[in-house]
């Protein structure tokens, strides 16, 4: 696959700046910055450049979406990636993609919940072969969705840094701290595939058909 | 719920393996020490146990513990393990005449990991090795089932290429399913498992290079292989590291026959619990599928029929499965799961695990099971929560007002329900205004965020609301997924929800309503009603619970004090089957609106030698009695006003007072307010009629000086009678009151124990921090701390714990009380226990919880030291 030159990747900057903004409504530089990982100096001269093309309203610290730049997120990602929505291997990529997601929130789900009989209740964690092997599955599934973003990060650079996240989490998990699973308040490992999987539909263009 | 179930040791087998024997690498079902899991690892000991128990196992053996190479760099297979092996799979296939890896009937096997200590990173089941290009068509004969032995097939190689190989399994079934749907129906069976071989074959290859190898020896020895590499997985190793299990351990492997559900007639595979696993009600309760295999059941691809319906159609077969069931049940002393499979007409057991089951179910299973004789008392504690009894108690919403909400047409819609839990609250279209509502004043709204689907940015939305709904997604989506972490109420897949931003308003099946309106939503069962429905303390159901305590509390033989403020709250105390109510005297003037008056007559007498307090007496003795009154007889234990607490500080604007009096610093600052106190109560036990005096305790009390002046303010006020009208002592919250304890308890006859205050004095900490489980847990697992603040192990703490007992030893008639804030651990409960305390005051929601756990702590003493 091609990689990008440099022009396109400044472009990437200012799209990833504009998704933070128009995603998160009303925030700030240092936030757009934190929530994309680009440096502090990069996100600054990204705002800039958004509020002087009219996409985005930047006044007294405060930085949010005007109606254009909101309409721009969805048209910029569908020209950025037409050619590569388009090509073969990525439906390919896509139908993997959502085979490991489905498992991955059942798996999570089985983390939070155990089976009883015809209904579910909450795991009390009482059963350590049970943790054991959903831990297992969990973590089968993560390096599966390391390296499938890892094909995909040649093409839209942004990817790799949800596969650091993801490693991130998989560390504080191995080292014993069980709320890096699903702790929504943590770069636990759901809320970095929940991201995740809001940018990889926002770059396929499609619309997310679950909760 | 405990874990896996272990039933009590059978007779230990004869010792094994005399010396000079070749080493014994494996050990056979039939004749291995179920005893010793640190050689058999915790699967293997069941089964061991199990096969000589006289239950139908499928024949097998264990690689022991000691075989397992614990070097993580460049181990090899220990020499001689694979002669070891053949000889094993050797008398397998005498056992059970079917030979492995040929027709006409062959014999396939399951390869499992199994250390004593389970840990993620270990490998899990491979079932069905064995089969190959030549032993799969024998199967499909044998069973003249192609089909079956397709699926048998690809089964294995799905298992094989991704736990061995380290192969995307579900790749591996996508390809063996795209080659056998090319497969013309009716067509030789050779070509479709040739087909569906290369199929998986090409599959693995072309990911790890790799293909399953045909001999079956060297399957078997790429799966041991595979368990070995597994206890030598950077994963499992980490595990080890951060839970301080040696390495030197290592993994057993079990290796068993397979048998099939659907060779023959009558076969077939399912799942039996012992009891109904929600309710707990008595009769097993299971699927079973005709002509299947244990993942068939397990997988759903197949819907299999009602336990109940498959012993009637074949009685043969279920004759005596009850039976079965009943003494297992015996033999484990627990509610069981089984795994079970029927190969023409003979049933085979393949797992027996000790069930899951919702917090009712447990209840009352323990409460059978004690009932039928198959539990001693010290079990069927054993066999219940803390946890589980807290479930119990959840709010939820009042029945009857649910009943007529729904005969009333308010049910909106029903959904599914992703998250349990019972709320009501404001709908609130969007996740900023679920922000700024929450934050509006620090006045809480309760908050129900309704989203057509939910996006990483609505997490912040999410945090302040009380439950969710969202259009689209189901019980695995990623809003329920949140949900659940948040342990909040959520209702999924709400297709009839409408959502007009616009106008801010929205729809269940085209009726409007508008954001703000109340909704009530029940996360269990999906439902959506218009309104707000209470919630009530739930009803527990069936007298098991109350029984259960009663066991406890008869063996814990302590006092437990449950704290309350109002006389609906003293009710709800002892009917929680708290002894006695413990009350704070500034809480309840504080929620009668008294508490302002005393603070304007204690601010304006700073400066004054002597406080005059007007008429508080009077209002102590007014608001005491109802709850003494409320109490009816049982002990009453009031904690003195006490400005300057944690909870205090909340409450009043404490720096600024202490400002305006610094006197009121100190418990003694002003002896006129502890006089009151004494004095009014003394008038509230006359006329509530007490013949247990109250008690009454001072906070904060460091000094044996202050106990005497306590005692002599109580002296000065109630006379010195041989029997007081009110209990006068001190609470101690430093670690100096602490070791001055023996010298207080000269002074005074009570002390109370606070011992989150003690412990957060001791480490420096706000006693707040020592409630919540982060971040001090996250703290300690960077071992910044080598014993928890919140528990009892800390050498310090321990220290100061004796003195208490000691003291309180030293002469008859003392009295030292602990009280516990927040829920009430089994751990530390127990310390205080058998350090040798039996009055503990704690919230009254942890009542039933705290006699749980004193019951569990008394009996599984003296029955530990019975049995070693």
């Amino acid at each position: 696959m091609r990689a990008m030159d440099q022009a396109e990747l400044r472009e990437d900057v200012l799209f990833e700046v504009l998704k933070v903004v128009v995603l998160k409504k009303m925030t700030s530089v240092p936030s757009v910055a934190e929530a994309s990982s680009i440096p502090m100096g990069d996100a600054e001269s990204a705002v800039e450049e958004l509020a002087a093309s009219g996409d985005v309203v930047s006044t007294a610290g405060h930085v949010m979406p005007t109606e254009e730049g909101e309409a721009r997120v969805r048209a910029y990602a569908d020209t950025r990636y037409a050619t590569l929505r388009e090509e073969p291997a990525v439906s390919r990529w896509v139908a993997r993609f959502e085979s490991l997601n489905r498992r991955f929130l059942e798996t999570v789900s089985e983390w939070q919940t155990i089976a009883v009989g015809d209904s579910r209740v909450a795991n009390d964690h009482s059963d350590p072969d049970y943790d054991a092997r959903v831990i297992s599955k969990l973590e089968a599934l993560v390096t599966r969705m390391s390296k499938q973003l890892g094909e995909l990060s040649d093409r839209v650079p942004r990817m790799a840094r949800y596969r650091e996240r993801l490693e991130a989490a998989l560390e504080r998990l191995d080292a014993g701290d069980e709320r890096y699973v699903s702790d929504p308040h943590l770069d636990s490992i759901h809320t970095v595939w929940f991201e995740m999987h809001e940018a990889v539909l926002i770059v396929l263009g499609k619309e997310r058909e679950d909760a | 719920m405990t874990g896996t179930a272990t039933p009590p040791a059978v007779k230990p087998a004869p010792p094994e393996a005399e010396a000079g024997e070749d080493p014994r690498l494996t050990v056979a079902f039939d004749e291995g020490d179920p005893s010793r899991s640190d050689l058999l690892g915790g699967k293997g000991a069941g089964l061991v146990r199990m096969t000589q128990a006289g239950l139908p196992v499928p024949p097998g053996f264990v690689i022991v513990t000691e075989a397992c190479p614990a070097t993580p760099d460049g181990w090899a297979m220990p020499d001689g393990l694979m002669a070891e092996v053949r000889r094993r799979v050797e008398e397998i296939e005498e056992n059970t005449g079917r030979t492995f890896g040929s027709g006409p009937s062959p014999l396939l096997v399951s390869v499992r990991s199994g250390a004593r200590v389970s840990m993620p990173g270990m490998m899990d089941t491979i079932l069905n090795l064995g089969l190959n290009v030549h032993t799969a068509p024998a199967l499909a004969d044998a069973t003249a089932d192609l089909s079956f032995a397709l699926d048998t097939y690809s089964r294995f190689g799905r298992m094989y290429g991704e736990i061995v190989l380290g192969a995307d399994g579900e790749l591996i079934a996508e390809e063996a399913e795209r080659a056998r749907a090319a497969q013309p129906s009716g067509g030789d069976a050779d070509a479709a498992l040739e087909a569906v071989d290369s199929a998986i074959q090409d599959a693995i290859e072309e990911e790890t290079g790799e293909r399953i190898p045909d001999d079956p020896f060297r399957q078997l020895a790429g799966a041991i292989e595979a368990v070995f590499a597994s206890w030598n997985s950077r994963r499992a190793i980490t595990y080890r590291e951060v839970q301080g299990i040696s390495h030197e351990l290592g993994t057993a492997v079990v290796v068993q026959a397979m048998v099939f559900g659907n060779l023959g007639s009558p076969s077939g595979t399912g799942v039996a619990f012992t009891r109904d696993p929600a309710t707990g009600e008595r009769g097993l309760y299971g699927e079973f599928l005709e002509r299947g295999q244990g993942e068939d059941v397990v997988s759903g691809t197949k819907t299999p029929e009602r336990l109940a319906q498959a012993a009637e159609r074949l009685p043969a077969v279920f004759d005596r499965f009850d039976e079965m069931a009943a003494s297992l049940e015996e033999l484990y002393g627990d509610m069981l799961d089984i795994e079970f499979t029927v190969e023409r007409g003979r049933l085979y057991l393949l797992q027996v695990r000790s069930a899951k089951r919702t917090a009712e179910a447990a209840i009352r299973v323990a409460a059978d099971l004690l009932d039928e004789g198959k539990l001693a008392p010290y079990e069927t504690l054993e066999n219940v929560s803390s946890a589980q009894v807290r479930f119990t108690e959840r709010p939820r919403f009042d029945e009857a007002v649910v009943r007529r909400a729904v005969e009333g047409g308010s049910l909106l819609a029903t959904g599914i329900g992703a998250s349990p839990g019972n709320v009501s609250g404001k709908a609130v279209l969007d996740p900023e205004r679920a922000v700024s509502l929450a934050a509006r004043d620090g006045a809480r709204e309760d908050i129900v965020l309704l989203r057509p689907t939910t996006s990483p940015e609505d997490l912040h939305g999410m945090v302040p609301a009380r439950g969710f709904v969202t259009a689209l997604g189901g019980a695995t989506s990623h809003a329920a997924v949140v949900a659940r972490a948040l342990d909040k109420p959520c209702v999924v897949g709400c297709s009839s929800l409408e959502i007009d931003l616009e106008q801010r308003r929205f729809a269940f099946g085209g009726r409007w309503l508008r954001e703000g309106d109340e909704l009530s939503l029940d996360g269990s069962t999906g439902q959506i009603f218009a309104g707000a429905i209470p919630l009530t303390q739930a009803a527990i159901s069936g007298d098991g619970l109350g029984r259960l305590l009663e066991i406890a509390d008869e063996a814990a033989g302590c006092r437990i004090l449950g704290r309350a403020t109002t006389p609906d709250q003293v009710e709800g105390a002892l009917a929680r089957g708290a002894t006695g109510v413990t009350a704070r005297l500034g809480d309840i003037l504080a929620t009668e609106g008294r508490l302002e008056e005393l603070l304007d007559r204690l601010l304006g007498q700073a400066e004054a030698e002597r406080v005059d307090l007007g008429d508080f007496e009077q209002v102590i003795a007014e608001l005491a009695e109802p709850v003494l009154a409320a109490a009816d007889g049982a002990p009453v234990a009031f904690r003195a006003v006490d400005l300057i607490g944690d909870e205090a500080m909340e409450l009043l604007d404490a720096p600024n007072l202490l400002v305006r009096n610094p006197r009121l610093a100190l418990p003694l600052g002003v002896p006129e307010l502890i006089s009151a106190q004494i004095g009014g109560l003394s008038i509230a036990a006359g006329a509530a009629g007490c013949t247990i005096p109250p008690q009454l305790t001072v906070r904060h009390i460091n000094d044996p000086n202050e106990a005497q002046a306590i005692s002599r303010l109580a002296e000065a006020r109630l006379g010195s009678g041989a029997a007081p009208q009110v209990k006068v002592g001190v609470t101690v919250t430093s670690p100096r009151g602490a070791q001055l304890a023996a010298q207080i308890l000269g002074a005074v006859d009570l002390i109370w124990v606070e011992v989150r205050g003690l412990q957060a004095a001791q480490f420096g900490y706000p006693a707040r921090l020592l409630l919540t489980r982060e971040p001090l847990d996250d703290y300690r697992r960077r071992g910044m701390l080598s014993a928890d603040p919140r528990g009892t192990a800390d050498e310090v703490t321990g220290r100061l714990i004796a003195d208490f007992v000691a003291a309180r030893m030293s002469k008859a008639g003392r009295e030292v009380g602990i009280r516990l804030t927040g829920e009430v651990g089994e751990e530390i409960a127990g310390a205080f226990l058998r350090a040798g305390f039996n009055t503990f005051a704690v919230d009254s929601e942890e009542v039933r919880p705290a006699r749980l756990a004193l019951g569990k702590a008394a009996l599984a003493e003296p029955h530990r030291g019975a049995s070693e």
